[in-house]
Order: C-alpha cells, then structure tokens, then sequence
C-alpha cells in the first residue's frame, strides 16, 4: 500500500532514514494485505481493526497491518495510531502516549497533510486510553472513556523527513 | 507470500545527521577506494579461500562448515547443489557485542547468557528500551587465535555490513534445530533461525564496523533474560562504491542464506530520478526461498549451522534481552511442537510456564476449534506482558478477567463455576494454563467466538475462536486421524475421536453338546455346566477383564437359571474376571430344563435347542476383538422327557448333535482333512419299530465355513462315491463319514490361541411328517489353527 507523500529535498538525513525504514517494509513478509513499499515510503499497511468491549465497557482496539515495526526498534521517527468518529479522534503514539481532540475536517477522513495539525491540537486524553500492545503486525490501544460509539476508522501514520505518512483507512464499528 | 525478505538498506546522505556521519565518512572512503580497489581475489579477508573456478571469486562458506553451493543454477535445494567437506570455511568476520574491542586481539565471546551484554527490548528510539554497542571485525582467519588477527588495515573500507540477532525462544541454549535435545521440538528450533528480533546495517572502517542495536523479543528478569545470538555478514566485492560485485563473508548464521546485494539507487526502483552522486543504497536481502537449511545431523555436515550460547562459536556473540515492565494480559496459544510448521512469516514467543519453566507460544488473534463438543479443546496462555507482547514480570499483582461469549466455555481454570468468566490473579511472569472449548454439542455453536482478556476493565488481548466442522466424523481420513467411520460412536473399531478402538481378543472356547434327562416325576433338572474363556493377548499383563454372556438362545426362556459366575466364594454372579494374557478361566453356568417346557417325542430321542454363549473384553473406551468369529460359540442342549408320553410318531428322524472340532494345520501345509462320525437315527418306535424303516437323507451346509469345507457325507462306504441316503429300521440309527476338506487359505488365524471359527450345519431330512423338527440339525463348531497366519 502506497502512502501519499511529497518529497523535500532539503534534508539527506532523513531521506537516509526514509530509506531505512523503507528496507523495513520487506521484513514484515507473509502479511495477507501488506504493504511492500518500495522507494523510500515507510510501510503503513492496515489490513483489519477490531473493537474489543469488556464487561465494563471499556474498550479496545487492535489495528492489524505492516507497521516498519524493526526499524522502530533501531531508529526514531514519529508515528502512531489514529482512531477516529465524527469530529472525535484519539492518537496514540508509539512513543506511548495518548492524546485526544476534536476536528470538524477528521468527520471526512484524514490525509497526510492533516496530521501535524491534529497531533497539535490533541490533548492529553482520559483514562483508559493507552497503547497496550504494538507488535509487528498489530498495535492494540485502549480507547479513552467517552469516546462516540458507531462507525468509526483508523489509520496509521508516520512521519518521515517532517513529512506525514498515512497509510490506507480501515471502517470498523465501536461499540 | 513475499519471499525476499530485505533487511536494511544503507544510504549516505546528509552529513549533518548524526545517523548519517559514519556513513557519510565511510562513502566519502568509499569514493575514494574505486579506482584503488584490490582485485577481488586479493582481498586480505579471502588469504587462503578456496576458489570457485568458474568465477574466480572466492566461494562463500560459513567459518568452520564445509562447502555447500547451490550450483550452476544458483538455487539451493537443487539436483546441482554442492557438498565439499574438503573444504571448509575459515574465519572471516567476527562479532562482538559489549563495544570492547579496541584493537589488538579479537576478545573472546560472552561464555553464558548471563555474562553476555544486556539491554532491554524495545531499542532506544522507541522509548521503550535500550541498545548494546557491537563491533563487526574483518579477521584474516588464522587458527591461532581463535578468532584469527584483526585486519585493521583500509582495504576492506566501505564494504556493507548486516547485523543480525536471532533468539532462543524455546530456551535450549542454541539457535536453530538440533537433536540434541531430541526432534520433537525441531521445527520451534528451526523458527529461531527464521525469527530475526534485530537488525543493524554499517560500513566497514579500517577493519571494523561499529553500530549500536535494538532488539524486540525480550523476557523477563527474574527468569533470566532472552538469550540472543548476534551474527554478522558482509559483502566483500571489488567494485566501489557498492562493492555489489563479490561474494560475502559471515560469522557463522544458524542457516546458509543467500545474501543478495540490490542496488536501489535512486530510480532504480522506479520512484525517483538516479541520483547516485549524492546518495547510495544497500539493500542486503536474505532471500528465505533459496536458503541452505539442512535438517540436523545430516549425513555430511553433522549439525553445522546451530549456534550455542555458550561462546564456543568463536565468530558471534551473544546478547541478554529482558522485557519491559508488564502493563497487560497476553493470551496465546501453546504451541504443539508436534504439528507447528516454522515459517519467517509465524512468530514465537517465549513464556514463563504456570511451573516455571520455558514454554512457546505463537502471537495469533484467531485459532481454530473444533465445533465437536466436548473434547478437542484449545490449550492457551494467560501471561503478563510488556508493551511489545514479551511476557514480562508484573510490577504488581494483575488481575484479569477473562470472559468468553455463549458457545465459547473457559473449561479451566474455572474457580467460579462459570464457563463464561474467570477472574485470574497474574502476581508473577509465570504464565497460567486455560483450557477452551466450544460449549455443547456438534455443530451447534457461532462461526466465531471471541476470548477477552480485561485488566483493571480495559480489554488487553483477545483470541477468536473459528469454529471448525470436525473433522472427524467426516467419514474421510483426514490428517491426524487414525481412522473415520463417519460417527462418534466408541468402541465400533473407531473411536469418536477417531482413534482407533484397543484391540483385544478374547475367545470362549467351543463347548460339548449337553444331553439332560428328566425322569420319573422330575418337574426340572438342573445341570451346572463349566465354560471356559481365553485371554487370546499373549502376554499381556495383568490381562484384561472379559465378560461372559450366556443367553437363552432359542431354549425357552429361563433355561439359563444362573450365571455365568467366575467367583463361586462371592455371592452373586460374577459374569467378568481378569484373565491374563494366554490364559483361560472358567465360569460356571447352571441350565435348567424345565418338563412343562419340552416334549420329546419318546423316551430315546430328545428334543433341542440351542444355547449362545459369548464373550467381551472390558476395556475402557470400548475395544475391538481382532477374531470375532471366536467370540461366540453355541451349546446345544438335548432333553428328553422320559415322563412323556411316547407319541406314535409318523416319521421322526434326527441327528445326534455334533462335538466341536479343532484342526491344526501345520506351517508350510496348504490344508488338511479329517473325516468325522454323523449319526442319523430313525426315531420310530410305536405302534411298533418301522421296519425296513424308512430313507433320510443326510445333508451338510458349510453355513459360515468356506465353501466346500464339508466336502461330502457317506453312509455306505463299500459304494462308490458318497451316498448320503440310507434306510434305516425304527429305533436304530446309521453311523456315516463326513469328510472335511480345510483349505489353510479359507482361515486367518491370530495366534495359536485364537483360532479361527465357523459354524457348519448337518441335516438329516426323512420322509414327511417329522414330529419333532428341533432335533433334524447340529451345529459343527469347527476351529482352525493355521500355522501358516503366525
């Protein structure tokens, strides 16, 4: 799955890390869906998100995919989670931490070029949102308390050279 | 599936990123050593290489392991691979871990798990862990030391270099399959060659490549950390920049991986325009379609390609990873060493079991389960884990609760007494044991069913359950199964769970007719009759418990008036008894004749019916009998009333009942025969005894023998051929010959305690008006021994 990107040139060091990250994208093999990103794009690939409900009622969500997840071992870039319904939209990054916000333009789906705006704007988020699990092909978060049920979507994002990444979104339903 | 698997590319670029500095230094060196690059052959790395002569190039072989090359066609696995154990590989490049090497002698590796560098999984730019310093060391490969002398020298520079760190998930102390610890867990070991938790790329400076590396997999502390074997690889071509152009050396790897250079630079995978003057790629791939991973101890190499964690594989170097803080429940199922497949795209972990020990799971959101009832359950694990998924120590006790949805039933633990939840205290990394099955019966439960696992109300982990149609019970012979005969039902040679049923074979031996005579005012009369059954299981110990049935037959109803009973000192009929294996024991039976139900006809002759007899082993589960045919056995039962009324009889003709007959044929004969005694008796005695009498006609039916066992009945053997009438006078009787013909082919016997058995007839047949038509047949129990099926 490509991802929409434009390109500086400006800066070699993060086109050197583009590009390792885009060697990353190989090693997530086997994956029915996933990516294999060519050039110098980072691998975002969802193939399935799944909400998950406990007795509570809190819930979760696991987003299934190709993440570049070695390359997040051995290098440092911005990336992360977004899960989104109507205006609402929860981030979580792999850094571990979750924010929360509310954008009338998420309601039409996010781009790229949206990205640095809504990580800005995103304040912490309430209990029990967390990133509880990020493998090398899924990545389960825990959704904030009061975050809207019904249709929602997720992406996942990178950003790379100071320019966001997104890969494909992915419908599912919050209960 | 992808079957390329690259694992780092390399660029030069911007020399003011500190990722990029040492790259940007080693492609300026690199620029500069083109036009001065050694001839290939000439590199110091390949002194005393042998090699290959079609190409000139030095072969690539692994430190320590003899030749192998895929050939003129370039693929392993191939009719041209090549096998030289003249020829083995000497050390080219170490690595080492911990940073310390600063010229001079090559250290010595980490000597344990324990003693080797650790870090915790996640790597640094995550947040979530840390890295170790390694050092990759281009040595000339002497044998003294070890690990050869450092060649610190500039003409291995730029040269590309891949870092690579394998894993020991199943916990033996060495990195991919061997049977050193037996084959069953073999293709788990063979997964650790395929799982690659790190990876770093560098170049070549003055004789060495230093990096810093990350890994994923990790375990807990307190059970001693993940040991981690780090390899090294590097491609030694003579042509700069890229020095694609040549063979590449390694350390030793826990396979023989292609190790394919490709040069993506700039368009050259279609992206962008070719910009190779400020910007270069490596992409060092392990191309998994075409490695060279032979099984352990193959017949030449032995075991060459698993790597110890102890130091004694002089060219790697080992790591100690440790998991993070646990802040969730993981579920996963146990892995099933017996039917898991490794394969690069399936990932493992290792757990800390309920005891203590090692366990393997494999990270998976969905398994099967058999839509079958009870029975065929999913074995999981519950266990703390850290943000990556390792199972990882709990900074504090845990609390999960587990809740499966209608269909789906949490079999144990169940401290609750409800299938649907469980709450699970985790105080520690030791993993617990749930069992999970569909709940009710066949084909009756939701396409999928989903396990959650909560922590503090928040679900961490989740399994979903797809139900499967069983596949046993299909009525085809599927993988697994040993038999399907389309049903559950036990006990029929095919268990309901499609393991064959226990064969053992237990026999009643034939039995004597029994002649009982009421007299004078007898109302009934009794007659205890001793049957004796076999444990036909040579040597089996103790034996097996084998029950008696006797049942009435088409004797009127009651004339069994007693057991079988194989214990008279216990009261009560003790129909079943163990028998050990060859042996017999003997049951008693008690038949009574009672004069209101039956009529003979006069005094000498009797009226019949017959007993059936049979035997069953016990056997839990159900069992097959291999011999059937000598599970049963009839015993006919002659009466004569001699308080009845002679009856003027108008043609009363019967045969005396048979004995059994046990034939042995000897090994390496095709059969045998016997001739046999058949008497016919002409009944009629009143008003007075016929005389001449009349004609019977005697006549023999195989029933179940083979065909033409009962070769023919003669009753005058001074005739030619066999005359099966004769004439016989009112109260006398006729002695004839029958003959038995047994084809060694016609019978299988299991052994000589269990002959095989049939059941022929005799009939005698007289002029109409027979009175009593009970008595015209025997039965002729015939047993073969056929030393030929034993």
């Amino acid at each position: 799955m490509r991802s929409s990107h434009s390109r500086s040139k400006s800066n070699r060091a993060w086109r050197m890390l583009g590009r390792l990250v885009a060697g990353a994208a190989f090693a997530v093999v086997g994956m029915p869906g996933s990516g294999r990103a060519v050039g110098t794009d980072p691998t975002l690939a969802l193939t399935a998100a799944t909400a998950v409900s406990a007795p509570g009622g809190a819930v979760s969500v696991a987003v299934t995919g190709a993440f570049s997840f070695d390359d997040i071992v051995q290098f440092s870039f911005p990336a992360g989670v977004i899960i989104f319904r109507g205006s609402s939209y929860a981030v979580y990054d792999i850094a571990g931490t979750a924010t929360a916000g509310n954008a009338a333009t998420v309601a039409n789906g996010i781009s790229a070029g949206e990205i640095p705006a809504l990580l800005a704007a995103a304040t912490p988020a309430a209990p029990p949102a967390a990133l509880l699990q990020m493998q090398s092909d899924r990545i389960t978060v825990a959704l904030p308390a009061g975050f809207p049920s019904g249709a929602a979507s997720v992406i996942i994002y990178a950003i790379l050279e100071g320019e966001p990444f997104v890969s494909n979104t992915i419908g599912l339903a919050l209960p | 599936m992808i079957g390329t698997t690259s694992l780092a590319k390399f660029a030069s670029g911007d020399r003011s990123c500190r990722h990029a500095l040492t790259r940007t230094a080693a492609v300026v060196a690199l620029a500069a050593s083109v036009a001065a690059s050694p001839a290939l052959a000439q590199l110091p790395v390949f002194s005393g290489d042998p090699v290959d002569p079609s190409t000139g190039q030095a072969y690539t072989i692994l430190p320590g392991v003899a030749l192998v090359h895929p050939g003129p066609d370039e693929d392993f696995n191939s009719d041209d691979d090549v096998i030289n154990p003249a020829q083995t590989g000497d050390v080219d490049i170490v690595v080492r871990t911990g940073g310390t090497f600063a010229g001079g002698a090559i250290p010595a590796p980490a000597a344990s798990v324990a003693a080797a560098p650790g870090l915790a999984a996640g790597g640094t730019h995550s947040g979530i862990g840390s890295e170790v310093a390694y050092q990759v060391i281009v040595s000339n490969g002497a044998p003294v030391p070890a690990a050869g002398t450092p060649l610190l020298g500039s003409q291995h520079d730029s040269r590309a270099v891949i870092v690579l760190a394998y894993p020991d998930i199943d916990g033996d102390g060495v990195i991919g399959p061997t049977n050193a610890d037996g084959a069953a867990d073999n293709q788990i070991e063979r997964q650790e060659a395929l799982t690659i938790i790190g990876r770093q790329v560098g170049l070549i400076e003055s004789g060495v490549s230093a990096g810093n590396l990350g890994v994923s997999l990790g375990f807990p502390a307190s059970a001693g950390g993940l040991g981690v074997v780090v390899t090294g690889a590097a491609l030694m071509g003579s042509s700069g920049p890229k020095f694609f152009d040549g063979p590449w050396v390694g350390t030793l790897q826990p396979l023989m991986p292609p190790v394919a250079a490709t040069d993506v630079i700039g368009g050259g995978n279609g992206v962008r325009a070719p910009d190779p003057a400020e910007e270069y790629l490596v992409e060092l791939e392990l191309e998994y379609e075409k490695w060279f991973f032979p099984a352990p101890d193959h017949p030449v190499l032995g075991t060459p390609y698993a790597l110890p964690l102890d130091g004694s594989s002089i060219t790697v170097d080992l790591l100690r990873s440790e998991s993070g803080p646990a802040i969730a429940a993981t579920l996963a199922p146990i892995v099933d060493p017996l039917v898991y497949v490794a394969d690069p795209a399936r990932r493992l972990l290792p757990i800390v079991g309920s005891g203590g020990g090692r366990e393997v799971v494999e990270a998976v959101s969905a398994i099967a389960l058999e839509d079958d009832g009870a029975g065929n359950s999913a074995a999981l694990r519950l266990f703390t884990s850290d943000v990556l998924g390792n199972a990882a120590d709990p900074t504090a006790s845990m609390t999960v609760v587990l809740t499966a949805p209608a269909g789906l039933s949490i079999v144990s633990p169940d401290a609750d007494s409800n299938t649907q939840t469980e709450t699970i205290v985790l105080a520690t990394a030791n993993a617990v044991a749930v069992e999970m099955d569909d709940a009710g019966g066949a084909n009756d439960g939701p396409a999928r069913a989903r396990l959650v696992a909560s922590v503090a109300g928040v679900p961490t982990s989740f399994i979903d359950f797809v139900s499967t149609t069983p596949a046993c019970g299909n009525a085809q012979l599927d993988a697994g199964e040993e038999c399907d005969d389309g049903n559950s039902q036990d006990g029929d040679g095919c268990q309901g769970d499609c393991t064959l049923t226990d064969t053992h074979d237990s026999i009643v031996l034939p039995l004597k007719p029994v002649t009982i005579k009421l007299r004078g005012n007898d109302t009934a009369r009794s007659k205890t009759i001793r049957v004796k059954v076999r444990n036909a299981d040579v040597g089996e110990s103790p034996g097996h418990t084998i029950r008696l049935v006797a049942d009435d037959g088409d004797c009127p109803p009651g004339t069994i008036s007693a057991g079988p009973d194989f214990d008279a000192a216990t009261p009560g009929g003790q129909d079943s008894a163990l028998v050990a294996g060859g042996s017999t024991k003997s049951a008693t039976l008690v038949v009574t004749v009672a004069r209101a139900a039956f009529t003979s006809v006069n005094t000498k002759t009797p009226t019949r019916c017959t007993l059936a007899l049979h035997v069953e082993a016990i056997v839990a589960g159900g069992n097959t009998d291999p011999t059937p045919s000598n599970d049963g056995a009839p015993l006919e039962l002659n009466v004569i009333d001699q308080g009845d009324a002679d009856v003027a009889t108008a043609h009363e003709s019967y045969v005396e009942s048979m004995k059994p007959l046990t034939m042995r044929i000897a090994a390496g004969s095709d059969g045998r025969s016997k001739v046999v005694k058949v008497v016919a008796i002409h009944a009629d005695r009143l008003p007075s005894a016929a005389d001449p009498g009349h004609v019977m006609t005697i006549t023999a039916d195989d029933v179940n023998c083979p065909n033409g066992t009962l070769a023919g009945i003669d009753f005058d053997p001074r005739s030619n051929g066999t005359q099966n009438e004769v004439t016989v006078a009112g109260g006398r009787k006729a002695r004839g010959a029958l003959t038995l013909d047994i084809d060694a082919v016609g019978f299988a016997t299991a052994s000589k305690k269990s002959p095989a058995r049939c059941t022929a007839t005799v009939r005698v047949d007289g002029p109409g008006g027979d009175v009593d038509a009970s008595n015209d047949v025997t039965k002729l129990v015939i047993d073969v021994i056929d030393g030929n099926d034993y």
